[in-house]
């Protein structure tokens, strides 16, 4: 009778092998799918539902030029994400108004100045995480270099908190921070 | 009107005078507001008030690489906590903020070396970035002890920064005015393989031991369970013979653990109740073993072999 039960035993180890083996090869599948069509088409990949195809999302957005639409997308993912991709996410979003920043330019600071002011908070908690991230590193001074902050400009101002920005964000009629 | 025009310009000189008497006086103020305010206090100070004096101690600090830094780099300054042989702890951690317009303090911890020193480590990050290459100072510290009365004091320390970039962008290949976005990450198939590969082998492992353990279940009921025992006796009987019916019937005892006969089934039943379904035909078996026996009546149309072939493989269904 033991050994009928040790029988039993294997029969549902062995279905549910079985079956967990069916389910991480339908996840394995659609990450191929997903990679080859990231490979082809980022737009195609984005319609998944993974963090994966959501920065793909969030990247399509950005490419079409729909900047409030890749900046939520890119907010929902940094609360969901970690690691390296938690990083893309910051930086693209970095991009995203330093993108925006230079449309403006220096001959429109009032515009682009809360837009570097963005970028730069981008930049810094990334570099923050990752202190070896050249390209974040590079945009960071080319956002410095459009919005530079004087020692004089400071020595005058109270101290800043962390992380803060340095000039009011005026960003038109949406949150940036809600989704 | 000449004299009114005289005193006003006597007026007037005066005025001047005042003026550039005492704008050096004011600027000098200006210049030095904490020496001012120290002498303020102390002149305020009640003279009944003896106080001890602080005393400012100048730590070890490790030498760090002065130059060659950029933005984003992480400066880490190792403060000793200790003074002629005496532990020092300070009072509170220094803050973790921007520190002036190029330092923003990351991290402040106290760590102890393989020699058993403890210091006072803090990294600063370096996130603001001068036109060109510049020695910047990292802050000096005052930081107040647990031990009353003193003090820790470091001086600043310059060390250079540099840009990356120059001021007007190159815009050649990969030197435009910013870089690029990061691609969209692909999804690492490595670790779905790989738990996707364990599962099969652990199926493959688990399939292989019931194959096993079934082999050895019915290894087992041929050489323990009574009708399969029977049954595989059968095979070298001859199947006419009275020998192949009282084989059935030792089975049948066995299993009951008594002298089982027609009116007395239902006891077997009882002890073996996978034998129902052939409840009709053990009855008639019985009967005719009854006239095969005690008539000597020949019996046909029942075949105990058969029987016992159907019973054993209820009773391996039931009991292997």
């Amino acid at each position: 009778m033991k050994l009928r039960q040790a029988g039993t035993l294997l029969v549902i180890l062995l279905v549910s092998s079985l079956l967990f083996s069916a389910y991480e090869a339908y996840r394995l599948s659609q990450a191929r799918d997903f990679n080859r069509l990231l490979a082809t088409a980022v737009d195609a990949a984005a319609t998944q539902d993974t963090l994966e195809a959501e920065f793909a999302r969030a990247l399509s957005l950005a490419a079409r030029n729909d900047y409030e639409g890749a900046v939520r997308a890119y907010k929902t993912l940094s609360r969901a994400t970690e690691g390296a991709l938690l990083e893309a996410v910051l930086y693209n979003l970095g991009n995203l108004h330093l993108r925006e920043a230079l449309k403006y330019g220096p001959d429109e600071i009032g515009r682009s100045l809360p837009l570097a002011e963005l970028a730069k908070t981008s930049y810094r908690e990334l570099l923050q995480r990752n202190p070896h991230h050249w390209d974040t590193k590079y945009n960071l001074e080319r956002t410095l270099r459009l919005a530079p902050e004087r020692e004089e400009v400071l020595t005058e101002a109270p101290p800043l908190p962390q992380n803060s920005e340095r000039a009011v964000t005026t960003m038109k009629a949406f949150t940036l921070g809600l989704p | 009107m000449q004299p009114t025009y005289w005193r006003l310009r006597l007026l007037s000189l005066g005025a001047a005078l005042a003026l550039l008497t005492l704008g050096p006086c004011h600027a000098q103020d200006s210049a030095a507001p904490a020496q001012a305010a120290v002498r303020e206090t102390v002149q305020d100070a009640p003279p009944a008030a003896p106080k001890a004096a602080a005393l400012s101690i100048a730590p070890d600090v490790q030498p760090l690489r002065p130059f060659g830094h950029v933005i984003g780099d992480v400066i880490t300054q190792r403060i000793a906590l200790d003074h002629e042989g005496r532990q020092l702890d300070p009072e509170s951690l220094p803050e973790l903020e921007r520190v002036g317009n190029w330092f923003q303090r990351r991290d402040v911890r106290i760590e102890r070396d393989a020699a058993g020193r403890r210091w006072l480590v803090i990294d600063y990050q370096i996130i603001n970035v001068p036109d060109e290459l510049r020695a910047l100072d990292l802050p000096a510290l005052d930081l107040a002890t647990k031990t009353p009365g003193v003090r820790l004091e470091t001086g600043v320390l310059p060390v250079t920064v540099a840009p990356l970039t120059p001021t007007v962008v190159l815009a050649r290949a990969g030197l435009e005015e910013m870089r690029p976005d990061a691609e969209a990450p692909r999804i690492d198939t490595a670790p779905l393989e790989r738990r996707l590969h364990f599962a099969l082998y652990a199926a493959a492992a688990l399939a292989a031991a019931w194959l096993a353990l079934y082999v050895l279940r019915q290894m087992r009921a041929r050489n323990s369970l009574p009708f399969t025992r029977a049954a595989r006796d059968m095979r070298h009987l001859d199947p006419g013979s009275t020998a192949i019916w009282q084989r059935l019937h030792r089975a049948l005892d066995e299993t009951a653990g008594h002298v089982v006969r027609g009116h007395n089934l239902a006891s077997l039943l009882a002890r073996a109740p996978w034998l129902a379904p052939l409840q009709s035909e053990l009855e008639r078996f019985f009967e005719a073993s009854q006239k095969r026996f005690f008539a000597d009546h020949p019996v046909d149309g029942q075949e105990p072999a058969a029987l016992c072939a159907r019973v054993a493989r209820l009773e391996r269904q039931a009991l292997a």
